[in-house]
């Protein structure tokens, strides 16, 4: 019997390097598929929140306009959003896009830059502004005949 | 994988790490479809409820002092403090009523009395008679430059035949006529300036400003409800019988004596008999009455704090009114000298001043004026020329109207 012809001893090495390769290939592929996933979901979920906050946000606005719409009116009014949204900050900004008070709610998260707008419709004007998400303050200034609004 | 890891007891080392991340990762999903699942839950809530609830509440304050400056005004033979004493009366019971009741919902309401503008109710009780004058004249100014509320007729159907149509006409420049009449079909109601078709009258019930004939909306006419400072005119009132009331915004005292210069142009002031009776006794006759009635509405929940003010008129067709008006005029004759006493007001309160001027009779042109007179002010025009008739008027200005009373008087030649 030749050397070369002798098998003995390589099953076990063989099969070694195999399950490894095979399992490190398998793990690997799982993780990825699974990170892909949850990349995706939260990405996904981030834009679902801040469309749903963003549309409370904006129909909250135009309550608050519709409420202060008058010439002896005085509102303060707070708007309850949740202050992060998939465990992140965001901003919300409010930006007129048409006049008459017309306006652009965009909400945009710090970390994964997920941004929605919403538009919203209001009764009186409205100062643009950039405010941290969470809990907001409407208020009404009678001087300016606008609302404001700002972080509470 | 001893060999990878060293040592019999360290096997499976990948796969127990590599299940530690999966498992991992969808804890993370699972954690961030359970946030998906709260936001949505979220958009199932209804927004802000205080909202709501604020303006529910505006309504229920409007409604309530409607309702306190209906019951104040319900009875006849009262002035206006007693009005004022009994819409007081009402409005405290239920301001208490009120704050308790907004207190069980989670909110607390406060409402502050903010005034009341005194105004006059012109009434006809009697049902045997038409819509006459006090001398029994079918065509005849019921108001001169008012703004009219709460207009509402209960005419006897039986009364409307086929003779003249009886027009009810509010003109503020352009005319709006309401026409009750019978074209064969039965009595019916119609707007002469609208197309909408016109509302069968059965039971006899018209109410102009809401719009209503027999309970029931009526498409004519609430087009031609009265919306602004109108001049109300009846013609062929004595064609039908029935009774009827409005209030105005105007006070007794300015609007009796200009309704009567309409009326009788050829009478000194007062003409016998006048346009209204001064009390219940005769028909029509004009009541103080409260017009509007405002106050402030204070409401704070635990998201909000709204404050405004309330402005209630029922039965009002147009906005608020915000021509100035006289809560006082009054011209005394004593010989030859005619004084002249008045006092205007204004609801949005930029009145600037009165304008008090004497006119011939005969051909209009001035004999004497005193302009840009303070607002609340007496003047003497001392030995006015005897024989001669005089228009005595004055005329409150604002910033963007002007409101006018008058009266007739003569030295020596009355009537002229």
């Amino acid at each position: 019997m030749t050397l070369l012809a002798d098998r003995r001893g390589s099953s076990t090495a063989l099969g070694y390097v195999l399950s490894l390769g095979i399992s490190a290939l398998l793990v690997t592929g799982l993780l990825i598929a699974g990170g892909g996933l949850l990349e995706g979901q939260r990405d996904r979920s981030v834009g679902v929140e801040l469309r749903v906050v963003g549309q409370t946000v904006a129909d909250d606005l135009a309550s608050a306009s519709r409420l202060a719409d008058c010439d002896s009116c005085e509102l303060t009014m707070r708007i309850d959003a949740p202050p992060r949204i998939a465990g992140e900050a965001y901003l919300i900004s409010l930006v007129e896009v048409a006049a008459p008070d017309t306006y652009r709610l965009s909400l945009t998260t710090e970390r994964s830059e997920v941004t929605v707008d919403v538009r919203l419709r209001t009764r009186l004007p409205v100062a643009e502004t950039t405010v941290t998400g969470g809990t907001l303050v409407v208020e009404y200034d009678p001087a300016a005949g606008e609302l404001e609004v700002r972080g509470g | 994988m001893a060999d990878v890891m060293g040592g019999a007891r360290d096997r499976a080392q990948l796969l127990l790490i590599g299940a530690l991340a999966l498992a991992v990762v969808f804890l993370s999903l699972s954690l961030l479809l359970n946030s998906v699942i709260y936001t949505e839950n979220l958009a199932t809530r209804q927004t802000h409820a205080g909202v709501d609830k604020a303006s529910d509440l505006r309504l229920v304050v409007a409604d309530g002092l409607g309702d306190a400056v209906a019951h104040a005004n319900r009875r006849s033979g009262l002035d206006f403090d007693d009005r004022r004493n009994v819409y007081r009366t009402v409005t405290d019971a239920w301001i208490r009523t009120l704050a308790n009741y907004t207190a069980t919902d989670g909110m607390a309401a406060g409402v502050s009395r903010a005034g009341v503008r005194e105004g006059a109710r012109i009434v006809d009780n009697d049902s045997t008679t038409g819509l006459v004058r006090g001398d029994g004249a079918g065509d005849w100014t019921v108001a001169t430059d008012s703004s009219v509320r709460a207009f509402a007729l209960e005419i006897d159907p039986a009364s409307v035949d086929s003779g003249d149509d009886v027009r009810i006409t509010f003109e503020n420049g352009t005319a709006t006529t309401v026409v009750i009449e019978n074209t064969g079909s039965g009595p019916q109601v119609r707007a002469s300036s609208s197309g909408a078709p016109a509302c069968q009258l059965t039971d006899g019930y018209v109410d102009i400003t809401a719009g209503r004939v027999d309970g029931e909306y009526c498409a004519a006419l609430s087009e031609v409800a009265p919306t602004g400072t109108v001049d109300v005119r009846i013609r062929n009132g004595g064609q039908i019988r029935g009774t009827y009331s409005l209030v105005v915004d105007r006070p007794e005292a300015g609007l009796r004596s200009t309704v009567d210069v309409t009326n009788f142009p050829g009478q000194c002031t007062p003409p016998s008999p006048r346009t209204y009776a001064d009390s219940d006794a005769d028909d029509p006759y004009t009541t103080p009455a409260i017009y509007a009635a405002t106050a402030r509405l204070d409401i704070h929940t635990q998201d909000l704090d709204h404050q405004r003010t309330v402005r209630t008129a029922p039965g009002e067709a147009g906005g608020p009114v915000t021509e100035p008006t006289f809560m006082l005029y009054n011209v005394t004759q004593s010989g030859n000298d005619l004084t002249v006493d008045w006092n205007a007001s204004d609801p949005n309160g930029d009145l600037a001043h009165v304008d008090v001027r004497i006119h011939y009779y005969s051909n209009g042109s001035v004999y004497a004026s005193d302009l840009n007179a303070p607002v609340n002010d007496t003047r003497t025009f001392a030995s006015v020329p005897s024989g001669t008739v005089y228009y005595v008027n004055a005329t409150a200005v604002d910033a963007g109207s002007t409101r006018q009373v008058s009266e007739i008087r003569g030295t020596g030649a009355c009537p002229p």
